[in-house]
Formats: C-alpha cells, sequence, structure tokens
C-alpha cells in the first residue's frame, strides 16, 4: 500500500511523540546522564567567570554571573537529590498504596539523629563508652549509616504495627501524631540530640572504606555520594514497584476489600510497604544531615512531611518519577524566590506563601501533578492514534475486500 | 460430606438479628440458591461464610474445619471464593491485571525480586479466564470502563482466578436486561460441578431454571428447602413472597 506510507517522518507531532516514547522508555537513565555530570556542569560555569575576569571581560563575566544565579548550583542539587528519595519513598505509600502518611517527617528525623548522634557522640571524653571510642578513632560512614537502616526500619515496623490498619483520614492523623512524639522526645532529650539548637560536632564523617571525607566542604565529593546511594536505593524501588508485590500494593490501592478477598493478607501488605517506606526515608534523613554536618530539629518537625506531600503532590503521586520533578520545582523555586527574585521585589522574601499559592493552583488545575498530566497527555495521544490507526485500516481492508468482489465479477 | 455447613449461625447487629440461627449444609457439585425478600438476611450470612464477617454466635465448617474464626484472606486460600451485590472489582486496572491479580494470590505476596512478566503462567491463566467469560478483547481496557453486564461477569472472573472450591455469588444478575439474565444463569450452571456454587437471587427465574436446590430466608431465619416444585407449593414462601 504505497498510499498508507509514511510521507514526512518529522511532523512536530510525530517528534512529541517520539520524544515521548523515548523519555518514556529511557527517562530514567537519561535523568541519571544528566544528572551524572551535572557538578562538571555548574563547576564548568564557575570556571568560566573566573576566566572571563581574568581576561579582563569584566561585563562578560558579570552577565554569566547573572545567569548563574538562575542556575541551580550543585549544593541546591544535593539537596533536590535528598528529597527525590524520600519523596520516592514516601510515594510508595502515597500514590502506590494509597496510603497518606503525615508522619514521615518522624522516620527523616530519626535517620538523621541515629547518624549524627553516632557521629557527635562515639568521639573520646563524651558519652561514649570507652571500648566504642576506642574501636573507632574515627567512626567511619559505613558503620553509622547500616544502624541507620536498622533504626530506621525498626521503628517504621514499630509505627506500622500500630497504625497501618487505620484508615484514609485516621491514618493520617495517627502518622502526624506519632510523628509528634518524635518531635517532642527530640526537643525533649536534648542532651543527646541537642534540643531545638540542633546537633553539631559532626565535622569528621567519612567514608572508613576509601577514606573519602564528605560534608559540606566539598560539594562534589557530597554529590556524588548522595547521588549513588540515592540511585541504589531509588532502584531498589523501582524493582520492588515492578515485582509482583508492587502490583498486590496497586491492587490494595484500588480496592482493600477486594485485594482480601482475593486472598491477599491486606494488612500485613500494608505494613511491609509502610516499613520499606519508612526505611528509606530514614536514609534520606541521613543523607540530609550528611551534607549539612548538622541535625537541625526541623528535619523531625511536622513541617518535613508537609514539604514532603507538597513535593510528591507537584510531580505527580501516580508516576515513579513524579516525586523527582516536584523536588526540583519546589527546592528551585524557593531557591530563586529567596535568592534572586527578592532582589527586584521585596515581596519575594515570603516565599513559602509563593509556593503555597502554586501548590494550591496545582492541586485545583492538574490535580495528577505535573508529571502525571504531561503523562495523561502522552496516554491520550496515543490512544487517539491507535483508534485513527485502526480506523484506517479498516477502510482500507474495506477497500481491498470491494475492489477483490469487483475483480471477481 | 457436605463441603459448606453452617451451624446455628447467628448475627446480631446490636437489637437486629439478621440472622438467626441457621442451619446449612451444601454438597460438593451442587449448584445451590438462597431467595428471600429484602431484609432476610441472605447476604449477611454470606459475609459470614465468606469471611467478611464475624458470627455473633454459630459455626461456619468449610471442608471439614471449622473456619468462624478464620479470617477473609485465609478463607479465600482455603476455597472460598465469592462476588458481591454491588460491583467489587478494581476499577482502575486493567481487565487482564484484575484477574491476573487474582490468580497471583495463589502463588506469591511478598515477591520482591521477580518482574511480572517473567511469571508467564499467571498471565496464561488470566488469558484463560478471559476466554471463558468472553472479554478477550477488552483485556487490556480499564476494568471501570466496561459495560455494567461485563464488570459483573470480571468479577466472576476474579473469582474464578483464585481456584475456589465453593463460589458464593451474590445475586450475579443484579442490574441485567433479562436476556442477559438468561445467558448469566446458562453460564453459571456451567461453571457448576466440579465447582460448589451458592448462590443469592432476587430474579425467581434464574434461580428457578438452573438450581438443584433452594432455600428461603425469611426475617434471618430458615423457612423453607427443597427442589423448585417444593419450594414453589410451599404455602409459607407464597405468602411471604405474596405480601411483599
Amino acid at each position: 500500500m504505497d498510499s498508507a506510507a509514511p510521507k514526512n517522518r518529522f511532523t512536530p507531532k510525530e517528534f512529541w511523540a517520539w520524544l515521548a516514547e523515548v523519555f518514556d522508555n529511557y527517562g530514567i537513565l537519561i535523568l541519571a546522564g544528566l544528572l551524572l555530570v551535572y557538578p562538571f556542569f555548574f563547576s564548568a560555569l564557575n570556571d568560566s567567570i573566573i576566566w572571563l575576569e581574568d581576561n579582563d571581560w569584566e561585563e562578560t563575566a558579570e552577565i554569566v554571573a547573572e545567569i548563574r544565579g538562575f542556575v541551580p548550583s550543585t549544593p541546591l542539587m544535593i539537596q533536590i537529590l535528598i528529597y527525590t528519595l524520600f519523596g520516592i519513598a514516601f510515594n510508595i505509600l502515597l500514590g502506590n498504596t494509597g496510603m497518606l502518611s503525615l508522619g514521615h517527617c518522624a522516620f527523616f528525623g530519626v535517620g538523621g539523629y541515629t547518624v549524627g548522634i553516632m557521629h557527635a557522640w562515639i568521639k573520646p571524653g563524651t558519652y561514649a563508652p570507652d571500648w566504642m571510642v576506642s574501636a573507632f578513632k574515627v567512626l567511619p560512614l559505613e558503620i553509622s549509616l547500616i544502624t541507620c537502616i536498622i533504626v530506621s526500619t525498626f521503628v517504621a515496623w514499630l509505627i506500622g504495627t500500630i497504625c497501618s490498619t487505620k484508615r484514609g483520614v485516621y491514618f493520617a492523623m495517627v502518622t502526624l501524631s506519632i510523628s509528634m512524639i518524635f518531635y517532642y522526645s527530640a526537643q525533649t532529650f536534648d542532651d543527646l540530640t541537642g534540643g531545638t539548637d540542633g546537633l553539631g560536632g559532626l565535622e569528621n564523617m567519612r567514608l572508613g572504606s576509601i577514606n573519602l571525607r564528605v560534608g559540606i566542604m566539598d560539594a562534589n565529593i557530597t554529590y556524588y555520594f548522595v547521588f549513588v546511594i540515592a540511585v541504589v536505593f531509588i532502584a531498589l524501588i523501582w524493582q520492588v514497584l515492578r515485582s509482583p508485590f508492587g502490583h498486590v500494593l496497586r491492587a490494595v490501592r484500588e480496592n482493600e476489600d477486594r485485594a482480601r478477598i482475593c486472598g491477599y493478607n491486606v494488612a500485613k501488605v500494608r505494613l511491609m510497604a509502610f516499613t520499606m517506606s519508612g526505611a528509606i526515608s530514614g536514609v534520606a534523613g541521613a543523607l540530609a544531615i550528611i551534607y549539612g554536618e548538622t541535625v537541625p530539629i526541623e528535619n523531625i518537625h511536622f513541617i518535613t512531611s508537609g514539604q514532603i506531600v507538597i513535593i510528591t503532590l507537584f510531580g505527580g503521586a501516580g508516576t515513579f518519577l513524579g516525586p523527582a520533578v516536584g523536588s526540583f520545582i519546589y527546592w528551585y523555586l524557593r531557591q530563586l524566590m529567596s535568592v534572586e527574585f527578592v532582589k527586584y521585589l521585596d515581596i519575594f522574601q515570603y516565599w513559602e506563601a509563593w509556593v503555597g499559592g502554586i501548590f494550591v493552583l496545582i492541586v485545583l488545575f492538574v490535580p495528577s501533578g505535573i508529571l502525571g498530566t504531561i503523562r495523561n497527555m502522552t496516554l491520550e495521544y496515543r490512544e487517539k492514534k491507535l483508534l485513527t490507526k485502526k480506523a484506517v485500516e479498516n477502510v482500507l481492508a474495506k477497500k481491498t475486500e470491494d475492489e477483490a468482489a469487483t475483480d471477481s465479477e | 460430606m457436605p463441603i459448606l455447613e453452617t451451624r446455628n449461625l447467628s448475627k446480631h447487629f446490636d437489637a437486629l438479628v439478621a440472622v438467626d440461627s441457621v442451619d446449612y449444609a451444601v454438597d460438593s457439585g451442587e449448584l445451590r440458591s438462597i431467595i428471600g425478600p429484602n431484609g432476610a438476611g441472605k447476604t449477611t450470612f454470606f459475609n459470614m461464610i465468606a469471611g467478611d464477617l464475624l458470627p455473633t454466635s454459630g459455626q461456619v465448617i468449610f471442608d471439614g474445619a471449622d473456619v468462624s474464626e478464620v479470617p477473609a484472606h485465609e478463607r479465600s486460600h482455603l476455597g472460598i471464593g465469592r462476588t458481591y451485590q454491588i460491583t467489587n472489582i478494581f476499577p482502575k486496572l486493567s481487565v487482564l491485571e484484575n484477574i491476573r491479580i487474582a490468580a497471583q494470590s495463589r502463588k506469591m505476596t511478598f515477591n520482591l525480586w521477580s518482574t511480572v512478566p517473567s511469571h508467564k503462567e499467571l498471565v496464561e491463566k488470566a488469558d484463560e479466564i478471559l476466554e471463558r467469560i468472553n472479554l478477550t478483547e477488552k483485556r487490556d481496557e480499564l476494568a471501570g470502563t466496561l459495560a455494567h453486564g461485563e464488570q459483573r461477569y470480571l468479577e466472576i472472573g476474579i473469582a474464578l482466578a483464585t481456584d475456589p472450591k465453593l463460589l458464593l455469588l451474590d445475586e450475579p444478575t443484579a442490574g441485567m436486561s433479562p436476556e442477559e439474565t438468561l445467558q448469566t444463569g446458562e453460564f453459571i450452571k456451567g461453571l457448576a460441578d466440579p465447582l460448589t456454587i451458592v448462590l443469592v437471587e432476587h430474579d425467581m427465574e434464574v434461580v428457578l431454571g438452573i438450581s438443584d436446590i433452594i432455600t428461603v430466608l425469611h426475617n434471618g431465619a430458615f423457612l423453607a428447602e427443597g427442589t423448585v416444585e417444593e419450594v414453589r407449593a410451599n404455602a409459607e414462601v407464597q405468602r411471604v413472597y405474596l405480601r411483599e
């Protein structure tokens, strides 16, 4: 059929469809690739400014510096990566199991405090017993991270057994109140946690195996450290969500009673999802304090739970990479408003209000989030294309039939 | 030996007695019906057999074991499958996935390290069931977009995918047109033996047409039981149904 052959492969619509297809299949890899080279890109930008200044191109240097203000810095990208991991872990519950937890700050905080407390207090002349201090001259991060995973898994399991039998708004309220218990405990035991001042004294955090100092001093090294851990755990979540267990989660989200009558132990499934989500949120919390070299009490405050809900809904709870998009938008907007926009308009110093306003708009007008909406649009387009194709095929088939009929006559 | 037996089974909601000391027994391979006017306790009776509700008193004995206190998901594994009066499917999952996820429950729940496509046998089983319930063409559509009658069939398919020994159908023809109802009756008859089927029905035609034995409940209590002719001739039954 010559008439059915495509005449022009690159009509704009086809190009977008092709792009969507590529992003669907290789989106994660492309994103990971871009993130992998990001620090080089940002360093190059910095270097170019210095180079321009050295070569008496002052004006151009100023323009590039101005542009740099609108490019997310490596430290900001670290923050975005951490909250991407946190958001994707949180989304095991919200997007996949249909459980809205308002208590994820507890895990984020517990993960952070576990690592923070170990590094702050396993030192000579503090609370730590002598054998511990002599065992680790400098506590390696590997040990504290593994401890952090164990502790946050246990805490998540414990909280999960209490509240994963609750539904909907009750579940949200119970997780919220339990997380407040953790917050007030952190505040009360300030000898250990530093209380409202935050926990400091974490300046020597090293990966023991390769003797690499990680922390606020070197953004590039910390970036790659966070990147590797985030990628490992995101890959882990990705596998779990595509496994048979992941499909059970979606079944429970869609219709809990049906899932139960199908023979699934719904309570156990929910507990498992909750524990996994909490444990990985704890890892994200640990990464956050490793980069900041301090544990601010805000990490365990409800405001962190609110942040992660916003981030996840921004990007789209129904999509895997939604929290990544949400995290980027949230932190980037925040940075832009509080650092750049504020130079022109004072009103941008109240960035929370602006981000809140945008959040309201998103919830009202694109309730499936940014990535969710894009995905729905692509699906719709594909459906249409498929229907058109079918219709064309039908017409052609009929034509051939008619022709055959006339021929035989 | 009966596959399902209830002894003195009762359910009280506070002062309301929904099911009142019902003794009931079904033999393996039978196709039985339970009828009764609205509020007769038919659905509550079903809920206690399937485990959605726990009885106030009395026993449910399935396959020789007392399952009165066994949770619903475990009863599913013992071999009790059910459908609901109000269609109960996974509306936002594909038709295939609806059946596949039900079939998967027989093999695995906490399988985290494999992928779904690698378990071909589950998809094959689902396709086979789709063939039986005549939904092969719609396999990739969202279950929620199916027509009402198709959704009723899909729900039966979901129940079949869990390999039940006993299938409880709660008003399978609810909301169907007269033709669909007749077809469904034939379909259900085709499922029986070796499968044991108990259905609750409002539609007397279907019930009378396909059931071996009919049980009548009234106000939560046992009223009559027998073949179609016996029940029809029963004066008590006539009184209850005529009054309605």
